[in-house]
């Protein structure tokens, strides 16, 4: 090439600046515009420290620091309050640490779009603010008027868990507009969110974290502390109970990193078959006379014959159903081994160590009750830890959903005139046969739904598509546009939630908003969520957008209440203080960017009903601890009995489907994301790996070696994935961390690897709830 | 108003087409195109009667994928023509959705491929050592390709306006400046970036654009620095 104009070129640059003068002009009368404007000296500051938190869906909330230096977050650090041996730091993981991978990710969402080609195609044209909330607001007139508030869906949506999340102001927002169809349970517990109030009569059966550092055995069951983060600082705990001399068992499918990490023992079963294992272990401590006879006869209600409510017919306790007279079925170690694969002398070892090394605290993740008949590990745990007596008592546990709490931080007031609801989990159904569905269905609050569900609202959320179970099934629904009218998403990034958007807003994200934040049910402390930099590009808050949207349905005096954003964090703030005096003002709070509670001693769960039963029954109808329960055996439901049971799951290892698919699937929460959130962070795929683990013996079988791509497949879908051969799962099951984004091919074909393209829309029995573990697949070499 | 070419000296002449040019570049990446400059680009046949020829293949290819798209067009479809430009427009820069394209340096300068990295930083700061910031830069990244040439033809213009007023060394300091802004900020992407939209344009006239960039600003640090030599 030519370094400089060649003499012809010269002449023809001559030549051509006649036919070119007047589009010189257009620049020289500035045409063009111009973006770059005069400024006065440097005006760029200090770097300064910001305290905030993350507050995505994850088990843990740690402190963030954001240091911000000429408006840019340059580094991200963590807690800087004192490191106490009881009150440890809130240090944050490499999730909140790589933060500046989603603030300053190129493909962040950054202007307000509509849909120009059809539903799920992902074609979308910018458009203003104004435009999109008008949208909105004519969309909310003109559905609420059409069909009535029921056809108004508020999805269940986890993106931002914080106090003053867009998803709480959305609530108000719904509310005011006229009412929207409420919803029950969620996608985490929904089996032991139903289930565990028909042993104990709530929910509220966890003890504080630091109960367990007085336990002497912990078992840790389908529970997976160290990569889930339940609570930022519990698998601290537990290394410091170990280190006092507790033995922690781990019981999982998967050699998990709370099993390497934590454990002293790991004890492999066959997902779905937890109830199995239970039932043994309940027949040798019968048996052998282990159990705690005393405690039974003085809380327990269905133990055996002789402690059975009035009128139910003989045959229907636990004991009678373990022993077999019921079934003719004596539920042994050699009967559970065949099911679960836990070698029947393991389970006698489990069960006499679990009935005499005490206190015991049998800990009960969320993951066995996501399954086909999840309400029954739920119910079978509660009986294990009433059996051996290890309810309110410290170093005990009550097993059941574990929630506990013992502050009340304030929350955005928000009321739904509507009462009618659904299970979170069927609303699909509801856009398609809502009208059909009545009680039997789930429907609370109403004979029947008047509607179908025709528009959703969802910011911040990914169940839309890629975490509700069965993903072709979901985008069969979504893309036929004459059944949900309005779809309307928020979000950060394109997700594949958001590819279903009608109107698609781009949200802001912590960093760039003032909130207060507290971990998900457990932990004494509260956080502070300081704003470090403005939302980049046309990005702006939900109870922004919101305001706007109120204002043009003409109530946006009755939704802000005349308050700015930071106005409701110190009403959260003020409203906190009425509960708890020695909660700090505002300011202090700010500046210090976390309070922590120092209570004196660990909190217990039935504590009071274990110590002083004749004034503190237990909060179900006997006032007992109902082993057997008669409102379940009023429902007359095989599949919902009376007494927690193993019941022989689909899809699980006893299916007759294993002939086609015989390899049991489930999904788990890893390092590399919470939930969706993160997943497209390059950092944290390097940290760990999107991959299917595979037993060796099973990769042997299908030729597949370890970083091979393998089709992973049954009737519902297909799904790319790179293999990890692993001696880290069991044989007969694989398993792949939850939260990939579904990535579609030409042909169907999912390339991101997102497990609920496997998974199945059948909601459990009792709860209606998500057996997204309970799945039935084939691998092949790719 | 511009003086016709008799008032023009070849050296004024040569910094005025720069500064156009580093002007249309400007406009063309960092807004979403619009029916003003299109009907600019038409009425005046800015590809046909280009003011420059640099003797370049690559150059004369970029001319040539301008020229079919000019010739794609009248005054009838022109709703379409540019309803075609501005989804090209925003699959390559705007989204949603991973852009193929991302327009600011940070993207390919640093080894997280973030925005408002040390780059954008850097450029900031150029822009202020010259008496300009870009109007959104706590929200945007300063870093745009779009803004770099602003900045370009914002320095030839403080060059042309130095050279008016007798300022010989001012005019010189101002062409040592672009020389060595070119060399540390576009220079450094242009080459990933240009190939980015080639791959990825949808239209001739952003592959085109993206020729053109790449040749004209290539060919213009050669010349800058052939001068100061």
């Amino acid at each position: 090439m030519s370094k400089k104009l060649s003499r012809r070129s010269f002449l023809k640059l001559g030549a051509g600046v006649v036919a070119g003068t007047s589009a010189l002009g257009y620049g020289l009368t500035s045409g063009f515009g111009s973006s770059l404007i005069p400024v006065k000296a440097d005006d760029s500051g200090e770097e300064k420290i910001v305290s905030l938190a993350g507050s995505h869906n994850c088990g843990g909330r740690c402190v963030v620091k954001a240091h911000v230096k000429d408006n840019v977050v340059v580094r991200i650090t963590s807690d800087s309050e004192p490191d106490e041996d009881k009150f440890p730091q809130l240090r944050g993981c490499l999730r909140c640490r790589s933060y500046r991978q989603r603030l300053y990710h190129p493909d962040r969402l950054k202007y307000p779009m509509k849909r120009v080609g059809k539903r799920g195609e992902g074609k979308f044209e910018r458009i203003t603010w104004d435009e999109a909330t008008t949208t909105i607001a004519n969309e909310m007139k003109r559905i609420i008027t059409q069909y009535g508030p029921e056809a108004i869906y508020w999805q269940n949506m986890t993106g931002d868990s914080a106090i003053l999340a867009e998803r709480n102001f959305a609530k108000r927002l719904l509310g005011l507009n006229g009412g929207y169809l409420n919803q029950y349970n969620n996608y985490s517990t929904a089996c032991t969110h139903v289930a565990t109030p028909y042993t104990y009569g709530t929910t509220s059966t966890g003890n504080s974290h630091d109960s367990l550092l007085y336990s002497k055995l912990i078992i840790l069951w389908g529970h997976n502390p160290a990569e889930t983060i339940f609570s930022t600082n519990t698998p601290y705990i537990l290394k410091k109970a170990r280190d006092a001399g507790a033995k922690i068992i781990v019981i999982d499918p998967r050699y998990s990193d709370t099993a390497a990490l934590l454990a002293d023992e790991w004890i492999p079963i066959l997902p779905t078959t937890d109830n199995a294992l239970m039932d043994a272990m309940i027949y040798v401590m019968i048996t052998e006379n282990l159990y705690d006879k005393d405690f039974v006869a003085k809380y327990c209600l269905g133990f055996d014959e002789d402690q059975m409510p009035e009128g139910i017919p003989a045959g229907n306790s636990l004991k009678s159903y373990i022993m077999g007279v019921s079934d003719g079925v004596p539920k042994t170690p050699e009967w559970a081994e065949k099911i679960c694969r836990v070698p029947a002398g393991k389970i006698r070892q489990l069960a006499r160590e679990y009935a005499t090394i005490k206190p015991a605290a049998l800990v009960q993740g969320w993951a066995p009750q996501r399954h086909a008949y999840g309400e029954q590990p739920v119910r079978g745990a509660t009986v294990l830890a009433s059996i051996t007596g290890n309810v309110g008592i410290l170093g005990g546990w009550a097993s059941g959903s574990g929630y506990w709490g013992r502050t009340k931080v304030a929350g955005l007031p928000a009321a739904n005139p509507v009462k009618t609801a659904i299970s979170m989990f069927m609303w699909t159904e509801a856009i398609e046969r809502g009208t059909e569905m009545t009680a039997k269905d789930g429907v609370t609050g109403a004979e029947r739904l008047s509607t179908n569900i025709k528009m959703i609202f969802n910011v911040a959320g990914n169940t839309l598509i890629n975490q509700h179970s069965e993903i072709n099934n979901t985008v069969r629904i979504l893309q036929d546009e004459s059944k949900c009218e309005f779809i309307l998403v928020a979000d950060q990034f394109m997700t594949p939630s958001a590819k279903f958007a009608d109107i698609l807003l781009p949200s802001d994200m912590y960093f760039e908003r003032e909130d207060i934040t507290t971990p998900w049910i457990f932990g004494d402390y509260v956080l502070y969520q300081g704003k470090a930099v403005d939302p980049p590009f046309e990005c702006r808050n939900g109870y922004d957008w919101m305001s706007e949207v109120a204002d043009k349905l003409g109530f946006k005096d009755k939704f802000t209440e005349g308050k700015t954003r930071q106005d409701w964090v110190k009403y959260i703030v003020e409203q906190t203080r009425l509960n708890h005096p020695e909660f700090p003002t505002y300011e202090e709070f700010k500046e210090r960017g976390v309070y922590k509670w120092r209570f004196p001693e660990p909190l217990v769960a039935f504590k009071q009903q274990i110590e002083d039963p004749a004034n503190n029954p237990f909060p179900t109808p006997s006032g007992k601890i109902e082993i057997f329960s008669q409102r379940l055996y009023e429902m007359n439901n095989p599949e919902i009995p009376a007494i927690p049971k193993y019941i022989e799951s689909w899809e699980g290892p006893a299916d007759p489907l294993r002939e086609k698919y015989p390899l049991q699937c489930f999904g788990w929460h890893y390092k590399a994301s919470a939930h969706s959130t993160f997943h497209n962070i390059d950092w944290l795929q390097e940290a760990q790996k999107h991959c299917l683990w595979i037993n060796p013996l099973d990769a042997e079988a299908r030729g597949i070696k370890n970083g091979d791509r393998v089709r992973v497949f049954n009737d519902r879908g297909e799904l790319e994935i790179e293999a990890r051969v692993t001696v880290r799962i069991m044989p007969g099951v694989v398993a792949m961390p939850e939260g990939a984004w579904y990535t579609p091919d030409d042909s169907g074909v999912d390339k991101g690897g997102c497990i609920n393209t496997l998974t199945k829309y059948h909601p459990t029995p009792l709860a209606k709830g998500n057996p997204q573990h309970t799945n039935l697949v084939e691998v092949k070499k790719a | 108003m511009i003086a016709n070419e008799n008032s023009l000296n070849n050296e004024t002449l040569l910094l005025e087409i720069r500064k156009f040019l580093y002007f249309f570049l400007s406009n063309s990446f960092f807004h979403i195109p619009n029916e003003e400059t299109i009907r600019m680009i038409i009425e005046h046949k800015l590809f046909a009667e280009f003011p420059l020829v640099i003797d370049n293949p690559e150059f004369q290819e970029a001319l040539s994928l301008l020229n079919i798209w000019s010739q794609d067009f009248s005054e009838d479809n022109l709703p379409e023509v540019l309803s075609v430009l501005r989804q090209d427009y925003t699959h390559l820069f705007l989204g949603p959705g991973h852009l193929p394209a991302p327009p600011w340096e940070s993207v390919y300068l640093t080894e997280e491929k973030l925005t408002f990295g040390e780059p954008t930083l850097q450029v900031r700061a150029f822009y202020r050592r010259f008496g300009v910031a870009f109007e959104r830069q706590n929200t945007e990244p300063d870093d745009h390709f779009g803004l770099e040439m602003e900045f370009m033809a914002q320095l030839i213009a403080k060059q042309i306006a130095a050279i008016a007023a007798g300022q010989e060394q001012e005019a010189n300091l101002l062409q040592q400046t672009q020389l060595t802004f070119l060399q540390e900020h576009p220079l450094r992407w242009l080459e990933d970036f240009t190939a980015n939209i080639i791959s990825a344009a949808q239209t001739p006239y952003y592959r085109g654009l993206a020729l053109l960039a790449r040749n004209y600003l290539t060919w213009d640090y050669a010349t800058l620095q052939e001068q100061a030599d």
